[in-house]
Formats: C-alpha cells, sequence, structure tokens
C-alpha cells in the first residue's frame, strides 16, 4: 500500500483518538467500530470491516475480531499493525499458559496479559482492544482496554472512531440479561447506526457469539443491514 | 514468557529512562518499532483515561477518603462505575484521580508490596505514613526520569504507634505531605474552601461524611467531569470499611431557575 500519495487532510479523530497522538495521517488504521454486549449466558462481539489508511479503504472485508483462544476473543481497533502484532503475543503466551494449567484460560487472565503489553508500551501503540468472551469461572465477560494501559471489566462496550456516535443509543437500549437473539439484535443495530455516520466505519458486519455452549460467527452483508448506510 | 513479562511495569528501570539498543532479543519478543535515538523512555506524557476528584479528612477516631465512581476518556465520561480506591495491609486506602492506568499498575505494585510484608511472617504491618513514604518517593523516582505516574493520591489509615488517624497527599511531581484534610483535582479548588469553613478536628463520621457529600455535591454541579455516584472508606483502629456506591441527591427547584424567560421579573437577568 503505497503510503504518503494521498494528500487528504489527516482525520480529525483515528478510533477516537486525536490526530497528534497518532504516528502519520495515512497510516494504515481499523477506524472503526466494534462493540460488545453481554447477554444472560454469554457474550456477543461485534465490528465492521473496513481498514482505512487516510482517507482510502484499503480492505472493505477486514476481520476485527480475532480469536486469542477457543472462547476468548478481541475486537481491535487503532493501528492494524500495533493490535495485530499484540493479538499474535497474546495467542501465542495464553497458549502455554492454557497447556501448563492443564485446563482453558480465563478471560480476566487473556485481558491482563493485553493490559500488560498496552501499559508497558504505552508510547509507542494506538491500541484500543475489547477482550470479550466465556469461561466456568466467571461465565460470559468483557473487559474494554482503552488506549494507556487500564482494564476495566464492563457488561456492554464501543470502542474505535465509530463508537462515539452510538454511546448514547447503547445507554438507551442496554438492559442486562438479555436473550442471545436480543443481544445478537442490539449489536447489529448499534453498529448499523455507527456506521451510518463514521466514515471510517463500513463495509459488513461480522459478528461472534461466545457462550459456555460454543462459539458462532455469522456475517452480514453490507446492502443488508437494517439501517440505510 | 519471563522475557516480556520480566519488564512489566516500567521497561528497564536501570537504564535511567534512556531506550534500550543491546538486546536483539527483546526488540524481537516484543516486537516494538523502538525509539532508536537517545530519547528518554516517556510513558504517560500525557493522561488519557482519567478519574476526578478525591477528598480526604480526619475526624474524631478516623479517617475518611471519598471519591466519585467515574472515569473519563478525554471529554469523554466512558466508564461511570469504577472503582477508584486500593487497600494495602490491615489499615491504609489509597485513592488515587489522574491517569487510571497508572493507578491500576500502582494498585498491582502496592499489592506486591503487601505480599513480599506478610510472607515475613514477622508480627510487623507496615503503618500509613510509611507506605505514604514509600509511594512518594517512587512518585518521585519516576518524575526524575521525566516520566511520572500521572496521579495524585489521598490516603489513609490508622497509625498504630501513636494510635492516631492519618491522612497524606501523594502527587506525580513527588510532593508528599500529611494534612486534616486534603482534596485532588478539582476539589482542591471548589471542596478545600468549604473545608476550610466546616472543618473541626471533633467531627463525628457521620458529620464527616456529610461534609463530604456536600463538597461532592458542589463538585458535581460545578466539574464537568464529577458523576453524582460517590463511594467512600473509612480507616479506624478496627481496619478499613469501604462503602456501596450512593448517588447523591442534587436540587435544581428554585423558582427563578424554573421560570420561563418570559416571565421573568424585570430585575432579572434572562440569559
Amino acid at each position: 500500500m503505497a503510503s504518503g500519495t494521498l494528500s487528504a487532510p489527516a482525520p480529525p479523530f483515528v478510533m477516537g483518538v486525536p490526530s497528534a497522538a497518532c504516528s502519520r495521517a495515512d497510516e494504515v488504521g481499523t477506524g472503526t467500530t466494534i462493540l460488545a454486549v453481554s447477554y444472560k449466558g454469554g457474550v456477543v462481539l461485534a465490528a465492521d470491516t473496513r481498514t482505512s489508511a487516510g482517507a482510502y479503504v484499503v480492505n472493505r472485508a477486514s476481520r476485527k475480531i480475532s480469536k486469542v483462544h477457543d472462547k476468548i476473543y478481541v475486537c481491535r481497533s487503532g493501528s492494524a499493525a500495533d493490535t495485530q502484532a499484540l493479538t499474535q503475543f497474546v495467542k501465542y503466551y495464553l497458549n502455554i499458559h492454557s497447556l501448563e494449567l492443564g485446563e482453558l484460560p480465563s478471560v480476566n487472565t487473556a485481558a491482563t496479559l493485553f493490559q500488560s503489553f498496552h501499559y508497558d508500551y504505552k508510547d509507542m501503540l494506538m491500541s484500543g482492544l475489547i477482550v470479550a468472551g466465556w469461561d466456568g469461572k466467571r461465565g460470559g465477560q468483557i473487559y474494554s482496554l482503552p488506549i494507556g494501559g487500564s482494564k476495566i471489566k464492563v457488561n456492554v462496550t464501543a470502542g474505535g472512531s465509530g463508537s462515539v456516535y452510538i454511546s448514547g443509543l447503547i445507554d438507551a437500549l442496554y438492559k442486562e440479561d438479555m436473550t442471545k437473539e436480543e443481544a445478537q439484535q442490539l449489536a447489529l443495530k448499534l453498529l448499523s447506526h455507527a456506521m451510518a455516520r463514521d466514515a471510517s466505519s463500513g463495509g459488513m458486519v461480522r459478528m461472534t457469539t461466545i457462550s459456555e455452549d460454543g462459539v458462532e460467527e455469522t456475517t452480514f452483508e453490507g446492502d443488508k443491514l437494517p439501517t440505510p448506510a | 514468557m519471563e522475557d516480556c513479562l520480566r519488564l512489566r511495569g516500567r521497561r528497564a528501570p536501570d537504564n535511567y529512562g534512556y531506550s534500550y539498543h543491546g538486546d536483539y532479543n527483546q526488540h524481537v519478543l516484543c516486537g516494538s518499532a523502538v525509539s532508536s535515538g537517545q530519547e528518554p523512555i516517556k510513558h504517560t506524557t500525557r493522561p488519557i483515561t482519567t478519574s476526578s476528584t478525591v477528598i480526604g479528612l480526619k475526624f474524631n477516631g478516623g479517617t475518611i477518603v471519598m471519591s466519585d465512581t467515574g472515569v473519563c476518556y478525554g471529554n469523554m465520561l466512558r466508564f461511570k462505575s469504577c472503582e477508584r480506591f486500593c487497600q494495602v495491609g490491615d489499615r491504609t486506602v489509597v485513592a488515587a484521580s489522574g491517569e487510571y492506568s497508572d493507578f491500576q499498575y500502582l494498585t498491582r505494585d502496592l499489592k506486591e508490596m503487601d505480599t513480599r510484608d506478610w510472607v515475613q511472617e514477622d508480627g510487623c504491618s507496615r503503618e500509613p505514613s510509611s507506605i505514604a513514604a514509600y509511594l512518594g518517593r517512587t512518585f518521585y523516582g519516576q518524575r526524575s526520569r521525566l516520566d511520572p505516574y500521572w496521579n495524585q493520591m489521598i490516603m489513609a489509615g490508622w497509625q498504630k504507634t501513636s494510635n492516631e488517624p492519618y491522612l497524606g497527599y501523594i502527587d506525580l511531581y513527588g510532593t508528599t505531605f500529611p494534612e486534616d484534610y486534603i482534596a485532588s483535582g478539582f476539589g482542591s479548588y471548589l471542596a478545600i474552601p468549604l473545608l476550610r469553613k466546616e472543618y473541626r478536628p471533633d467531627m463525628t463520621e457521620d458529620e464527616a461524611k456529610a461534609l463530604l457529600q456536600k463538597c461532592f455535591m458542589a463538585l458535581f454541579y460545578r466539574d464537568c467531569t464529577g458523576l453524582s455516584t460517590v463511594q467512600y472508606a473509612v480507616a479506624t483502629s478496627a481496619g478499613i470499611r469501604l462503602s456501596d456506591v450512593s448517588t447523591l441527591t442534587h436540587k435544581w427547584d428554585y423558582k427563578l431557575w424554573l421560570t420561563p424567560t418570559s416571565q421573568l421579573p424585570v430585575s432579572a437577568s434572562s440569559w
């Protein structure tokens, strides 16, 4: 991907962070909307599929929800390079940890590993993550890992540049102990609204639902979303 | 696993802030595009996830520290129910304002210190003034590396040796001092004058709590990042007690404020 050939002005936000914090305006980032919603018995992770570099859409079918372990996934926003590298490291360490432990790792462990990297390299990284999954100890969990290196357990959260447009909608619509279908529909609705207004979010909606019964992945094509984009 | 995790916290603390050249392994494992120049490593150059005011005051028989439960992301009130207290040992509690990730790191650090003390099994436990001194030196050391922990900490505890309450303040520069009442963040502007007027050393716990709630009400009205959900911790000779989250009531029903603009008396301002 040729860099520096596009003369579009620097985006004011890259993933909800003022662009003064970015390394370069045309760095490949996942200008993005990511979110996670918990329901009674599990969690739903959802993300759009647009990867942008400045004003150009580098990939319109990207995968921003990555597997960290069998029942632990991460939604990535920020620099594509940083988040991919972090995911690879944590996947590696968590795999070894799980082998030594002799059982599936806990979601909290995965979140803490990510937090460690975030905090130790906070001056170099641009990465905002949502770690979510299911484990036998605490059931479905969602951890928000914003820029800076903090880790905050939440019931519902959104990240990326598109998240600012749906903060209010989340407050209005989210309820505890929804059914799986309600949670999936809510996630789809929230993402569609964000994608409708955020230039850096778009494409399709990918959704991953994690519970005790397993993991299911669904994709909603760009022209089949509930709200007109 | 060890190679990366041993550098947890601050990278290469023995390098006094200068970037690390020699270890190829580190670059490979940690994969960072390292600042290859001789620049000091900077962690929190500007706070990202921040928490607001903490206020503490001594009363007759203990110390009480109160804070709200919010963590902001710039101008956005992003997280509404976070706990901002950390208990260290059996009779000290620390509350922080400023960068939340640094507070979370320091919580780990203090708990590790706590564990190291506990395994000694020597019957000794740290005084709050000792923990405050430790934190103060830690903060000063980091600031001297131009890499501060971006926090203001208020520490409440019970001094066993002198059988009296303790209240201390430590901030990102390493400033450390004990006081009878102290506030951080916006509270240092809004709450301190209220406390100067109404504080008495012989207050009961309930009076102290009411005074703090009054301060936080003022802060909710006047601090953009202030929330009305608060939590407090009390340190007495019996130990530390952390309260549940409660919501402050606020007042908006002043007659003049509710009057429609078109019906305001002539003397009133219509702005």
